[in-house]
């Protein structure tokens, strides 16, 4: 026998809900699919729904199973924490982007003039960015809380009328400093617009969207690696 | 035989609440410890930090196990394992050719002594470990399952791998203990309990329990 590696681990572990993940999948290629051939303008919110559903599919959550004891062979077999957390990370986000590149490739081959909503870099830093925030979030709470907090920001935002000026300020970037850090402040806090407007942002914004990600992702391994969790009391 | 791992002056505490007091405790290898003590006597937070679970709050663990991944073996019991796992995909983890006759079930779904039973098949289940940390290994096991994890400690015993199992059952543990340590309320009592080698089980089981009537006053 050999030590399970983590990613083998994780996949038995941590595994999606398969039903409804599959669910969810299915309907976006389905819905792409048909809107690529037949209402080119519904495109956009396709694209949209699968940056919500990787909010979700991401937010995997690590406490409370460890906590559990659920990771316990793993932890205690003297893997690296940095090497459970690189595969707690990346099947966390795996279906997500597998229905990202799915859909990706759909555009490519039925409407390829709405391709570069997903394919462009500023989709692809979006879509990053939204994975690796969503995990590092839900890490210390139950599954799919970084989705519910983040859709809960948003419709707040709207009910405020603040999405209309954070997309103002999204939009209207002159490219002087201060406008380019609205502009990153405002993709940051709702990277639809990323998504939505693929050509607005520059090389610069999206390097700090970038640097947030992988600020993100240092931060959620870093909780996994000084993960010191008393086991739940199941008394 | 080799010390293994030891604990040196280990505490730990929990807010205000002090789980263990500077506990020192050393296994050697070839060698079964049990861990004896009342509930929440701190016998898991111990074993936990000893696996690397729990950082201690001082002290230290010193291991001379070798550093690869799977040297160590840790079970905290049935209510540990991931319920949303099938009995054959966790088995599987661990001992893929063994996982052939294991049940498809949901681990959530079986019996707390089917779902002990395959969490310790799938510690135990394999040569390549050099210390094995159980945690109330005998709870829901019923008599041919009992048997099976005696032998089964007695064989990794025997192989050279250090063995450290808290239980309450003390019964079970006169079996297959060479040296007890007794846990009260956080502390260790000041002489661990020598199990006689030769004693026939009956005696042994006696004498331990006397010990740990002794520990507690």
């Amino acid at each position: 026998m050999s030590q399970p590696s983590p990613i083998r681990f994780f996949r038995i572990v941590v595994r999606q809900p398969g039903a409804s993940m599959l669910w969810f999948m299915g309907s976006l290629v389905g819905a792409a699919i048909w809107t690529a051939a037949n209402d080119l303008d519904d495109f956009d919110q396709v694209c949209l729904a699968a940056l919500f559903f990787q909010m979700f599919a991401s937010s995997t959550g690590f406490r409370d199973a460890a906590r559990r004891g659920h990771f316990d062979p793993l932890l205690a077999a003297g893997t690296r924490r940095l090497a459970c957390a690189r595969a707690h990370w990346l099947l966390s986000v795996a279906p997500g982007f597998a229905t990202w590149l799915a859909l990706g490739l759909i555009a490519s081959w039925l409407a390829p003039e709405r391709a570069h909503m997903l394919l462009s870099a500023s989709a692809i830093t979006a879509v990053v960015y939204v994975s690796t925030l969503s995990w590092m979030i839900t890490l210390p709470f139950q599954r799919y809380v970084g989705g519910v907090a983040w859709l809960a920001l948003i419709f707040m935002l709207a009910a405020g009328h603040q999405l209309h000026s954070l997309r103002e300020a999204f939009m209207m970037s002159s490219g002087s400093w201060p406008d380019t850090v609205s502009l990153t402040g405002a993709a940051l806090v709702a990277p639809l617009f990323l998504v939505a407007n693929p050509g607005v942002a520059g090389a610069l914004p999206l390097g700090m969207v970038t640097t947030v990600s992988a600020a993100a992702w240092v931060v959620g391994a870093m909780f996994i690696g000084r993960f010191d969790g008393r086991l739940q009391d199941f008394s | 035989m080799s010390t293994q791992v030891l604990t040196r002056a280990v505490s730990k505490t929990f807010g205000r609440h002090h789980a263990l007091d500077r506990v020192t405790i050393a296994v050697m290898s070839g060698e079964t410890l049990g861990l004896i003590g009342s509930n929440g006597a701190g016998k898991t937070t111990l074993l936990r930090i000893i696996a690397g679970l729990l950082r201690p709050t001082s002290g230290e663990v010193v291991s001379m196990l070798p550093l690869r991944p799977g040297a160590i073996r840790y079970f905290g019991g049935e209510r540990t394992l991931p319920p949303h796992v099938r009995g054959r995909d966790w088995h599987a983890l661990w001992n893929p050719p063994a996982a052939a006759g294991t049940t498809t079930r949901k681990l959530g779904v079986l019996s707390r002594g089917t779902r002990q039973r395959i969490g310790l098949e799938a510690v135990l289940g394999t040569d390549d470990f050099s210390l094995l940390l159980l945690d109330e290994p005998w709870e829901g096991l019923d008599p041919d399952a009992s048997r099976w994890l005696g032998e089964a400690l007695v064989h990794h015993r025997n192989r050279g791998a250090a063995i450290i199992v808290s239980s309450h059952r003390i019964h079970d543990l006169a079996a297959v203990c060479d040296a007890c340590e007794f846990l009260i309320a956080g502390r260790l009592s000041p002489q661990p309990f020598i199990c006689s080698p030769g004693a026939p089980l009956e005696a042994r089981t006696a004498a331990l329990f006397d010990g740990f009537d002794r520990a507690r006053q």
